[in-house]
């Protein structure tokens, strides 16, 4: 940390700045760990991901001994240089490390060509922008019922109350699955990204409940075809021939993964920045036209996710010899800071354009559910403001951040005054 | 000016027709997302359209927008 300047000193000694990586260790630095990346004075990793960012302005690229050794990619143009080049980085190394879902690969995250393509336009229909306007209406109601449940309250974890289950109760309706089990989707969908590294057994154990679950729901759709996901993936073919067992649990699991939890960690930070940015929430009341490019924003703001390739050939990135068979992981949330693509990259502005931001990754393994997410996101914090437009952070609780490959808010206390469910 | 999106490196992020919905609306027929181009002649003389449109270049993550064959203006 730096000294503050000696009152005696003369005035040039004021002109010494410090440098954000003096802020942290070497070794966390050389070393980031993406399960384990140290929390900044507001609680929040963003100015530990702002410190990668300067380190990246020296050394875009550097290896790091984590999680059995991975490349960390940091720039910007190494990032979607990567991203842009499937064949030399396959998505076989989407998480680091390797998700355990045993023989159920995950699909469209973990595919490469030429299946992935085949499976992604299977399913692309109803995550098109068309569709994905249509669920605004039943997302309105969830988000309110949801909100009915504890307005009366005056304190509640806006997280578990709201971020949690909101995109817990749409990947339901997606799937045609009962949307008030939210608690138990969250409990397969921590077993595969948060259990998997610290208790192995327990994420097994909850792995096997997913997969005997999803084999009920699989032949049931299978007989009594419905208008849901699950019913198009368990009747579809592809090659003319209908998808495995295999590759049925493989799209449930990418599905449950892909639409909640990133979504939760996203929303969690959102509420959180709007229960004390009070000029942000007045601006998003002001200019409801205005939201969703400043929602867009915050998701480059508050990225949720940084993610893993494995190199398949010999490849150069960034003037870096990259082997096969070695990971390569990117710190999007870093990259998103990049100073060569956002001016004043680590501040909110509301209506910045272009804003070219990673946290859907660009490509083709651009997340499927980016119309969605936009709705989702707009009506979760439209209709949270019209509820509840006045909330704080509880001065009687703190906020809790969670890391992981996924990252953000998992517990948000507020308080807000008392209001009326309808 | 011609305005044009490359569909071969278009896959439906979706920020042009975000940001610049009188240029750019989403192909009701392509499940991806990919865009149609609203005003594929932009008059030189209309100030603001020429403005948006060499925003709209810069704004796609792809760079699958270009004017006058030029794509993400410099």
């Amino acid at each position: 940390m730096a000294q503050t300047a000696d009152r005696k000193a003369p005035v040039t000694a004021i002109a010494e700045t410090t440098s954000l990586l003096e802020e942290f260790s070497a070794d966390d630095l050389q070393n980031p760990d993406h399960y384990n990346t140290p929390l900044g004075p507001d609680g929040t990793a963003m100015r530990f991901y702002e410190a990668l960012r300067d380190k990246a302005e020296t050394t875009p690229i550097w290896w790091g001994n984590k999680h059995g050794g991975a490349w960390n990619i940091v720039s910007y143009d190494a990032i979607t240089e990567i991203m842009g080049n499937p064949a030399a980085f396959s998505n076989k190394g989407v998480t680091l490390p390797r998700y355990d879902t045993g023989e159920f690969e995950m699909m469209l995250a973990a595919q490469d060509a030429p299946k992935h393509k085949k499976y992604r336009d299977l399913i692309a229909p109803v995550f098109s922008p068309g569709r994905t306007k249509d669920f605004r209406d039943q997302l309105a109601q969830t988000v309110n019922a949801l909100i009915d449940e504890q307005i009366a309250n005056g304190k509640a974890d806006v997280a578990t109350w709201l971020a949690d289950e909101i995109p817990g109760r749409l990947t339901a309706i997606l799937l045609g699955i009962p949307p008030e089990n939210g608690a138990i989707y969250r409990e397969w969908t921590d077993a595969i990204t948060k259990y998997f590294t610290t208790d192995p057994e327990k994420a097994g154990a909850i792995f096997g409940e997913l997969v005997a679950y999803a084999s009920e729901l699989i032949k049931e759709r299978q007989a009594h075809p419905g208008d849901d996901l699950m019913s198009l993936v368990a009747s579809a073919e592809v090659d003319g021939e209908k998808l495995s067992f295999e590759d049925l649990i493989g799209f449930f699991v990418v599905l449950l993964l892909g639409g909640i939890h990133n979504t939760a960690r996203f929303l969690s930070s959102a509420y959180w920045r709007l229960a004390w940015d009070v000029e942000l929430r007045r601006y998003l009341m002001a200019n409801p036209a205005g939201l969703p490019v400043a929602v867009d924003e915050m998701i480059r703001y508050y990225t949720p996710a940084t993610i893993g390739r494995l190199c398949t050939q010999d490849t150069t990135v960034a003037g870096v010899d990259i082997k096969k068979d070695q990971m390569v992981y990117m710190w999007l949330p870093a990259a998103n800071r990049d100073r060569s693509v956002f001016p004043y990259p680590d501040t909110l502005i509301l209506d910045r354009t272009p804003n070219r931001h990673l946290s859907l990754g660009v490509g083709i393994h651009r997340c499927i559910g980016a119309h969605l997410v936009r709705v989702e996101t707009t009506v979760a914090i439209t209709e949270f403001l019209k509820r509840i437009p006045e909330f704080w952070l509880d001065p009687e609780a703190k906020p809790e951040w969670q890391c992981g490959q996924v990252a953000g808010f998992i517990h948000v206390p507020i308080a807000f005054p008392p209001g009326q469910p309808r | 000016m011609k305005l044009a999106v490359d569909w071969d490196k278009c896959v439906g992020h979706g920020q042009c027709y975000l940001r610049a919905p009188h240029l750019f609306e989403p192909n009701p027929d392509d499940d991806w997302g990919k865009a149609d181009v609203l005003v594929p002649d932009i008059d030189p003389a209309d100030g603001k359209l020429v403005a948006d449109a060499r925003l709209a270049t810069k704004t796609c993550p792809e760079f699958a927008i270009s004017l006058d064959g030029v794509f993400g203006t410099a």
